[in-house]
């Protein structure tokens, strides 16, 4: 240790030069992730924003810029409306039953008074779906939901649930409603997981003495629990948000829009303006700049809503380390 | 943890090596004089390996087929940027063909690699004139003519109408009419077992590429001729009547009724006989339809599809090999040959005939399909096309079509459906009302 | 509600469950050439007309009549046992008796259910079909159970349960598709079109030639991707420590401006700086490389901010110090100090990395043109087309050959993986 100390009063005496000197190592070591940042994220962003106001299409050399008539093409384009209550609508039916059943799944796991045993085999068995490649899972459902004689039409008949086999592709509702199935089957998984490293993360001593003054477990949840691991819920919300509207692998393997453009998402008709032989990427561009206003409205006005007690908990947090 | 690091890079670095390899069994990148052909179907693949390689087995050549859905992207791509991989020929379908030779204007022409209109005379004319740029140059060729024809079953004909002979029962589709009313009697006499036809999708190329006078998109506008309004009725009348098996073109169904009795007609064209009614007449279990099959004239005479071997090549220096697969091609000999083994319908005249003379087919019990197939082929009309047709028929079908047969739209309302999915996909190409 | 009003009433309610199942069967036999519901007597009516068209879509077994009288028959005796139970209510064994009970009530409901909707399906021809019964017997039935449930709920013997099942169901109904798809992977085509079966078959050779034939290089797609994917996720854990630690150890201006912004770019969406990309990488002439699926990966947000929380909470100055008074570069403070402090979050984004990129389906969508060099969720997705609608064992195969290695990587790692995520939400 006197060697560090010898050390130390050595570079004293050289001054301050020295540290400035090993800051500058930081810029050294960050330096490869912000050329690839910039050239390959940020660049590609800005350029997308340059082409939402240009009228560029296929891989013609040349274009001309149209301001913001792109913007005003989209807003005016009824399919963009339709793109976007789908994906309202999906989000919503997949979203919340995702969120009831992942917080129901980690209130059971992890208290310790319901003693449920055999918690790793549910973990594990819940956690697999959003490993899988979703383009694979999408199209294991698509099967499993075919006509005639997909898995899920012979099991039914064979159940007796229905009298003839159902085309489930070719009517709205139900393709909706297999979409949002599979996308919250994907996602609860890691939800559950999160929301469990969450409230372990929680003083046991609050909620033993909580259960001492006589709380019952259902208020101990949600007057103790909720609140304390709000930050993460808020995060996690507008994380899966975010994610949620973007939905485009499974939507797109199932049935491609569906019937009749009943789950044609934001993100998918982006793609198809831009990537699939339409190549009208301005307008593409335009779209997805709508779709990024739209989300960054979303987040904030969520940040907002769910933030309110934020003094009270972070106060509890700092005591409780 | 160290162990399991250094098993991944081991792996990363073994699995550094499959690139390599992998390009080196392609041949060289740099192409120097290897003909680069881009394709996304079988035939073309066969015909350059099985035919043209045994003829030159000098002339160098790479194939790339491409058998997903997204065919015509990567080729917008490939085409646009000048790579070593910049394709010398695209096999392109009737559909879209044109797009390469007008807005995508990827291709050069035939006059440019030393075929002239002489060479190209021993072809039907509409051959070329499908691919013919606005200056009228040729861009391609094509080793088949696609005319339409009705495919039937002669033991259904012949229990339920008690004809013998493709002539007898001519006389029972020579319109759609008298089509119409065939089909009826047939669901009364079989007491609603056996239909008229497998699928309304049928409908689709007699009405659109038969009746239609038209083209899509004249002046940069959509044009919808009264074909489209002809062949909704048609679909919706024979869909409520029941005449029909509510089948898809290809799919599990649609195969299921080839080896069945349960369905008479099949309005297919040319390689709708080899390339799906033989190798599918036969399930699994053996039963099979072959040999009980006639063909006659549609009531409309129509065209479906065809594939054209278009030039894009940038490179001089491989104008003559081209030139080569080009000539072959459009041979004679080739043409025979080829028609002989598959029972395609060939596209040089002096081939046509002499095929046409011996030609008989089993599967048809005997007939000779080649002369139904060269009367129609004469009604042929290339001018009809455009480059938009493959997209502008696939809207049509999946957005009107299908939901006004199914009865979920109205006619209107189907129709503007319809105008809406083209104006999304063609933005300001295409106005449309 | 005192403990013997709950035992009359759980009581009455069995009763008139019971009651809904036997009354029909106490029927007067109808005139011939009608399905009677007598459920004692295992008879089939000898001259059922079934409707010819309702006849041809249905499936096949859904015409063994005799099943039905069975289950008609068991749930019966479901419900009279728990009726006997109920109204015996033995003292001893008391959780054994609830778990019981709770079956019994679930077996007779389902077995009464699957009987009623059996004989409403049955394809008879109309004017015959004179099943007494009607849809509104069984949502009676439905509702009648609910209300018996949540009278159970209570109990929190009942409720341990309640979790078991619940959660059972879940965890099966996780890998119930995944265990379907491995077995009919080694069925042909006609099997499958039979119906669902949890056992599997001979057919995987047979599949896996007709995946050949369909050229789905499957090892070819496997090399490729895992290619990829390994080297993309060296260079992302490399890259994003290097500048994880950059941010920790070192101040610098803007260095909190640059952190946000990279935080920030995260929410944007992905497709955005798509168009951008694509016609980036075309003027740059990379397309149908690998290249753009693999640099990128280097500058990877998520990771970055992970690790860097990471370091904030393990890493402190006198590392680095020590590791300069013993002659260091910097660089080589990193490599030998540094770098193996953080091998347990590694490790854990390592694992995701890896995932994320195996599973990657859009930027090889738009990048790779050539056949050869496709991606296993690209060579996956190629299966929808047509062509290949006809053979579904192989499609099956096929969906499980792409998915095995991320079966086996979720086998052995699955509790690195489970506890990573857990790390990111405390930290988070």
């Amino acid at each position: 240790m006197s060697g560090l100390r010898t050390h130390v009063f050595a570079s004293r005496k050289k001054g301050r030069m020295k540290k400035v000197n090993y800051d500058k190592y930081g810029w050294y070591f960050i330096l490869p992730f912000i050329i690839v940042f910039l050239v390959f994220s940020l660049y590609p962003i800005l350029y997308s924003l340059q082409i939402s106001f240009t009228d560029l299409k296929n891989f013609s050399k040349g274009f001309s810029y149209v301001g913001f008539g792109n913007y005003i093409d989209t807003l005016k384009l009824p399919f963009f409306w339709t793109a976007m209550r789908n994906t309202f609508l999906l989000f919503i039916i997949f979203f919340i039953p995702q969120i009831i059943i992942s917080l129901l799944l980690a209130y059971w796991f992890t208290t310790i008074s319901f003693k449920v045993r055999g918690q790793s085999f549910f973990k594990f068995s819940i956690y697999l779906p959003c490993i899988i490649t979703p383009v694979s899972i999408g199209m294991l459902f698509g099967l499993f939901f075919e006509y005639p004689r997909g898995p899920i039409n012979t099991l039914l008949q064979s159940l007796s649930v229905i009298s003839e086999p159902v085309n489930f592709m070719k009517n709205m509702d139900l393709t909706r409603g297999i979409i949002a199935f599979v996308q919250c089957w994907v996602g609860y998984g890691p939800m559950m997981i999160m929301f469990i490293g969450a409230i372990l993360g929680i003083n046991p001593e609050l909620l033993e003495s909580a259960r001492i003054d006589g709380c019952t477990g259902r208020q101990s949840f949600f007057r103790i629990v909720i609140p304390l691991i709000k930050p993460i819920l808020l995060y996690n919300i507008i994380c899966s948000t975010i994610g949620g509207l973007q939905i485009f692998d499974i939507p797109r393997i199932i049935n491609g829009g569906g019937p009749r453009n009943s789950t044609l998402t934001m993100s998918m008709l982006v793609y198809n303006q831009a990537f699939s032989g339409s190549g009208l990427y301005g307008n593409a561009a335009a779209e997805s700049y709508l779709m990024t206003i739209l989300m960054a409205a979303i987040s904030v006005v969520l940040y907002f809503i769910l933030r309110e007690k934020d003094d009270e908990v972070t106060y509890k947090r700092r005591n409780k380390r | 943890m160290n162990m399991k690091k250094l098993l991944c890079v081991a792996l990363a670095l073994s699995t550094a090596v499959i690139p390599t390899v992998a390009e080196a069994s392609e041949g060289s990148a740099d192409s120097g004089e290897k003909i680069i052909i881009w394709a996304a179907t079988t035939d073309v693949k066969d015909i350059m390996d099985n035919y043209f390689a045994k003829e030159y087995p000098d002339v160098p050549y790479e194939i790339q087929l491409y058998s997903g859905n997204d065919y015509m992207q990567k080729l917008d791509a490939v085409l646009a940027s000048d790579s070593a991989e910049h394709p010398d020929i695209i096999s392109a379908e009737v559909s879209y063909g044109k797009r390469y030779i007008s807005t995508v204007n990827a291709t050069t022409s035939l006059y440019n690699i030393g075929i002239d209109e002489e060479e190209l005379s021993v072809l039907t004319p509409a051959v070329i004139d499908f691919m013919r740029d606005e200056n009228g140059e040729p861009m391609g060729v094509s080793w088949q003519v696609t005319p339409g024809g009705l495919f039937y079953r002669r033991s259904i004909a012949e229990k339920y109408f008690g004809v013998k002979t493709p002539e007898e029962f001519q006389k029972l589709v020579c319109d759609w009419d008298t089509f119409t009313e065939t089909a009826q009697k047939l669901k009364e006499l079989s007491g609603n077992e056996v239909k008229m036809i497998a699928t309304c999708d049928d409908f689709l190329n007699p009405f659109l590429n038969g009746s239609r006078a038209q083209s899509w998109v004249v002046d940069d506008q959509l044009v919808i001729d009264d074909a489209v309004d002809e062949l909704m009725n048609m679909t919706k009348e024979f869909y409520d009547n029941g005449y029909t098996q509510e089948t898809a073109h290809w799919s599990t169904g649609w195969y299921q009724t080839l080896v069945e009795d349960k369905t008479l007609c099949y309005l297919l064209p040319t390689w709708g006989l080899n390339y799906q009614l033989e190798p599918n007449c036969t399930a699994a279990d053996g039963t099979t339809s072959y040999g009980d099959w006639g063909i006659v004239q549609p009531p409309v005479p129509y065209t479906w599809g065809g594939t054209w071997l278009l030039n894009t090549s940038k490179d001089d220096t491989k104008s003559e090999n081209i030139a080569k697969i080009m000539r072959y091609i459009i041979s004679e000999e080739f043409q025979v040959a080829y028609a002989q083994d598959t029972g395609d319908f060939v596209s040089n005249i002096t081939a046509q005939q002499k095929v046409s003379e011996t030609c008989s087919s089993e599967f048809l019990n005997g007939q000779n399909h080649y002369e139904v197939f060269a009367a129609v082929a004469a009604s042929v009309n290339p001018e009809i096309q455009s480059e938009y047709d493959g997209t502008i028929q696939g809207f049509l079908q999946n957005a009107a079509l299908t939901p006004y047969m199914q009865g979920e739209l109205e006619k209107d309302e189907a129709i503007d459906a319809f105008k809406d999915e083209v104006s999304l996909y063609y933005g300001s190409d295409i106005m449309v009302d | 509600m005192t403990s013997v009003s709950r035992r009359v009433w759980h009581i009455i309610l069995t009763s008139v469950l019971l009651l809904l199942c036997v009354f029909p069967a106490l029927r007067v036999i109808l005139p011939e050439n009608t399905v009677s519901m007598s459920i004692f007597s295992a008879r089939v009516p000898s001259d059922i007309c079934y409707d010819a068209d309702r006849l041809l879509k249905a499936v096949s077994y859904v015409l063994d009549t005799s099943r039905i009288y069975y289950a008609g028959k068991i749930a019966v005796v479901s419900f009279a046992i728990l009726l006997v139970l109920k109204i015996a209510s033995i003292k001893y064994f008391r959780k054994w008796m609830d778990i019981a009970s709770v079956f019994l009530l679930t077996a007779g409901s389902a077995f009464m259910g699957y009987t009623v909707l059996s004989f409403a399906n049955l394809p008879v021809d109309g004017q015959q079909y004179a099943v007494s019964f009607s849809p509104v017997l069984y949502l009676a039935l439905i509702a009648v159970l609910t209300a018996y449930c949540s009278f159970y709920i209570q109990s929190s013997i009942s409720r341990k349960t309640l979790i078991y099942v619940i959660s059972t169901l879940l965890a099966f109904l996780s890998l119930v598709p995944f265990w379907i798809m491995i077995v009919n992977a080694t069925r042909s085509t006609a099997q499958i079109n039979q119906g669902i079966s949890l056992l599997p078959s001979i057919y995987l050779k047979y599949n896996w030639d007709v995946l050949k034939k369909f050229s789905f290089d499957a090892v070819r797609g496997f090399m490729n991707s895992l290619f990829i994917a390994v080297i993309s996720t060296g260079l992302c854990l490399y890259f994003s420590a290097l500048t994880a630690y950059g941010f920790v150890a070192y101040r610098f201006r803007g260095a909190n401006l640059i952190f946000s912004m990279i935080v920030g770019s995260m929410m944007i969406p992905g497709i955005v700086g798509s168009i951008g990309y694509y016609q980036a990488i075309f003027k740059i002439g990379l397309m149908d490389t690998y290249w753009p699926l693999i640099i990128p990966s280097m500058a990877s947000p998520a990771t970055v901010f992970f690790f860097r929380q990471y370091l904030a909470a393990n890493y402190q100055k006198e590392i680095t110090e020590a590791g300069r008074v013993d002659g260091g570069s910097e660089w080589h403070i990193f490599n030998v100090v540094i770098f193996p402090i953080m091998k347990p979050v590694l490790a854990i984004s390592g694992i995701s990395s890896f995932v994320g990129s195996w599973n990657n389906y859009f930027t090889p969508l738009m990048i790779l043109n050539d056949p050869d060099k496709m991606t296993i969720p690209l060579m996956v997705q190629q299966l929808t087309g047509n062509d290949y609608k006809t053979e579904y064992g192989s499609l099956y195969l096929a969906l499980t050959v792409a998915s095995v290695p991320l079966f086996l990587v979720y086998g052995f790692l699955s509790r690195y993986i489970v506890k990573g995520v857990s790390l990111g939400a405390v930290k988070g």
